[in-house]
């Protein structure tokens, strides 16, 4: 199955080279579940980020059991500081 | 040691000055800068007394660590009642300026009083002369500057100044100080012009010492290193504060056209990436980061405009280098006026540098003005003729002219949101709390900010607390009260410091210990840092309820309890204030009525 993914800000230094946009296609096997896609994206164990799926936050706590289904958009959002 | 022991008062009715010693007894509970010099204020005047009179105190102060070799040692704190919100008001910024007040000898600058004429205060160590400023009084910051150096044939004297708006107390005049750092909340350079004094200049050449030398430089070799290694810190240095601005899009939390939306369809004009973009004609509008005194992080932008644009066009001086967009000035000039013009933004951002004034009152101010003008009630005839819809980049720079010098409809702004939707008949549209305006964060998306903006002593801010962590997690009120209290108190003990909390990217709180305990006397531990962090929280809450505020001050506008975000992640949700506020006053210790009862003001050593 595929989902669309998009690294948001500053998280975009962990696209693959020469990804014009924000936002990848990422090709899964079937019941793949979060933890597989942010291993799939090869994201650092210690960076820390907010989740969504179709819009809605998902907790940390609920992602590595959280199933992703065909189509769904998936934003990875850096943490949120002061500024 | 770390402080200096010295306070500098000066009467300017009288245009007198002398040295006291710093109150040692008050240093040990309420450590400096934020704290100590609010606790200086509220000994020294009635926190009733309007703010533009004469009986205000205006303090300018240090922390202990303020110059030291610590990591961002250069911060200082200007402390007052302010002049946008009639509450307390401290107003902090890094630069070079607090550091050499510090290497002058003082902790503190105390200033009393109204001078009969405008004057600036010139001080070299013990050397303290009031001057008189009739050739600077209607001068730009900029331009006062450059006078005062030249003046005294001294490149390396520091300024902190104010420009006409401050003259003129325009509600959100701020002071500046190394051209572009500001203490730029809550109106205090209104309450410096409103004292006829223009700018204090100063050089020091006496040093900081530490009471503990060795250890203290073993640690600040340490908390240095955490910095360096953090993976957050070096964002912040990377892409400066606007990095945020991308990740409020996309949660849902970007307030726009006046709080109107969540959401801003222009964003990719406006942020980091926009920032570094090759244009077809080679400009780029950043040009490097910049640091503040001690600095290890360097947030700061440095930026310039394209010369083909229509705000410099023909405006040779504005061809140079300054200070770039930081994410509060990419907020409230951007989205909330509904504005992707990036060199507009950095246009108008260079003026509230250039004239002394808080570019979120300001835009948030805008912002208010462009929604009455949109529903018909203010006109082009109160606009001199400029159309204020939403996106006119061109009213953006023109109104923020207009308010610096202090001339048509700029006169108007200068009020502040609250006064203009008031002085238009509809309150209701003021992005305000306690009459000062809102950072770029939506409390329907983060309900703990705005519980933290609601219960900020000086105002709508997002600086006096950090929820961002349980925020992101969860968008109800639930469970926000604690963390909330907790942040609110690690803040203003880090205010008092004499650092800055963007160092809480690679820091914790223990980070902060160290270096506190080894440069100042006594035993500083972490609970005693929390303690007197809380004491200097419910300080500030005593001084606002002397000043005549009450627990009704502590609210938001109806718009954020009433009407729901309309997309983003808490589409759907209002802002919750009325279930966490009864809870959050019952972990301070406060009764229903938001006061602190007899027992807690005990424990704090506050009765």
């Amino acid at each position: 199955m595929k989902v669309s993914v998009k690294l948001v800000g500053t998280l975009s230094k962990y696209l693959p080279e020469n990804t014009a946009s924000s936002e990848i296609e990422v090709e899964l096997n079937g019941n793949a579940t979060i933890a597989t896609l942010i291993e799939h994206l090869g994201f650092p164990a210690q960076q820390g980020y907010l989740l969504s799926v179709n819009g809605e936050m998902v907790p940390a706590s609920e992602r590595d059991s959280f199933v992703l289904q065909g189509a769904d958009r998936v934003s990875i959002i850096p943490p949120l500081k002061g500024g | 040691m770390g402080w200096q022991r010295k306070v500098l008062r000066v009467n300017l009715t009288n245009q007198t000055s002398e040295v006291e010693p710093l109150n040692m007894e008050w240093a040990q509970q309420y450590l400096g800068e934020r704290g100590l010099g609010t606790k200086y204020l509220y000994e020294n005047m009635d926190p009733a007394v309007d703010a533009l009179d004469p009986a205000n105190v205006l303090i300018f102060a240090t922390g202990p660590l303020t110059g030291t070799m610590a990591s961002t040692s250069g911060r200082y704190a200007v402390i007052t009642k302010g002049a946008l919100t009639n509450a307390v008001a401290c107003s902090n910024s890094g630069g070079k300026f607090g550091a050499e007040l510090k290497f002058a000898g003082y902790d503190m600058l105390i200033l009393e009083g109204k001078a009969p004429h405008p004057v600036y205060l010139h001080i070299v160590n013990d050397q303290v002369n009031i001057i008189p400023a009739d050739p600077i009084w209607g001068k730009s910051v900029w331009e006062t500057e450059d006078w005062i150096k030249s003046e005294h044939q001294d490149p390396l004297i520091k300024v902190a100044s104010i420009g006409v708006a401050g003259e003129n107390c325009v509600r959100f005049a701020c002071v500046v100080n190394d051209l572009h750092r500001a203490a730029g909340r809550s109106g205090v350079g209104a309450v410096m012009g409103s004292k006829n004094l223009k700018a204090i200049a100063v050089r020091g050449t006496v040093g900081v010492t530490v009471d503990n030398p060795k250890r203290f430089m073993e640690v600040v070799k340490e908390t240095k290193a955490k910095l360096a290694a953090s993976t957050d810190v070096g964002e912040l240095t990377q892409y400066g504060t606007n990095a945020m601005i991308d990740a409020m899009q996309e949660f849902g939390g970007l307030p726009t056209r006046n709080f109107n939306e969540v959401q801003f369809e222009g964003v990719d004009n406006i942020n980091p990436k926009a920032m570094t973009a090759v244009r077809e004609n080679g400009h780029r509008n950043l040009l490097t980061n910049k640091a503040c005194f001690g600095c290890t992080i360097a947030c700061g932008r440095i930026s310039h405009i394209d010369k083909d644009h229509f705000t410099i066009k023909n405006r040779p001086e504005y061809w140079h280098a300054s200070g770039g967009l930081e994410y509060e000035t990419a907020f409230a000039f951007g989205p909330d006026c509904g504005i992707d013009d990036i060199d507009a933004l950095t246009f108008a951002g260079f003026l509230m540098n250039e004239h002394g004034m808080d570019p979120i009152s300001f835009g948030g101010t805008l912002a208010a003005a462009m929604e009455l003008y949109e529903m018909g009630v203010i006109t082009d005839e109160d606009t001199d003729g400029i159309p204020l819809n939403f996106g006119n980049a061109e009213a953006l720079t023109a109104m923020a002219e207009k308010t610096g010098k202090y001339e048509g409809f700029g006169k108007i702004l200068g009020l502040g949101s609250k006064r203009l939707c008031e002085k238009y008949g509809h309150p209701e549209l003021s992005m305000t709390v306690k009459g000062q305006e809102f950072a770029g964060y939506d409390s329907r998306a983060l309900q703990g900010m705005g519980l933290g903006y609601a219960t900020s002593s000086r105002g709508a801010c997002h600086m006096r607390h950090d929820v961002f962590g349980p925020d992101m997690e969860d968008q109800t009120g639930n469970g926000k009260a604690l963390p909330c209290k907790k942040s609110q108190d690690k803040v203003s003990l880090i205010d008092s410091t004499g650092l800055c909390w963007f160092t809480l990217s690679g820091w914790k709180i223990t980070d902060f210990q160290q270096q506190i305990d080894a440069a100042c006397e006594g035993d500083w531990t972490v609970e005693r840092l929390y303690e007197t962090g809380e004491r200097i929280w419910n300080l500030e809450r005593q001084f606002n309820l002397a000043a005549g505020l009450t627990s009704k001050d502590d609210s938001l506008p109806p718009r954020l309890l009433n009407e729901p975000a309309k997309s983003g992640m808490a589409k759907g949700k209002v802002n919750e204030l009325n279930k966490m506020l009864p809870e959050y006053y019952e972990l301070r210790g406060w009764t229903e009525e938001g006061v602190p009862t007899n027992e807690t003001l005990e424990r704090l050593g506050l009765s």
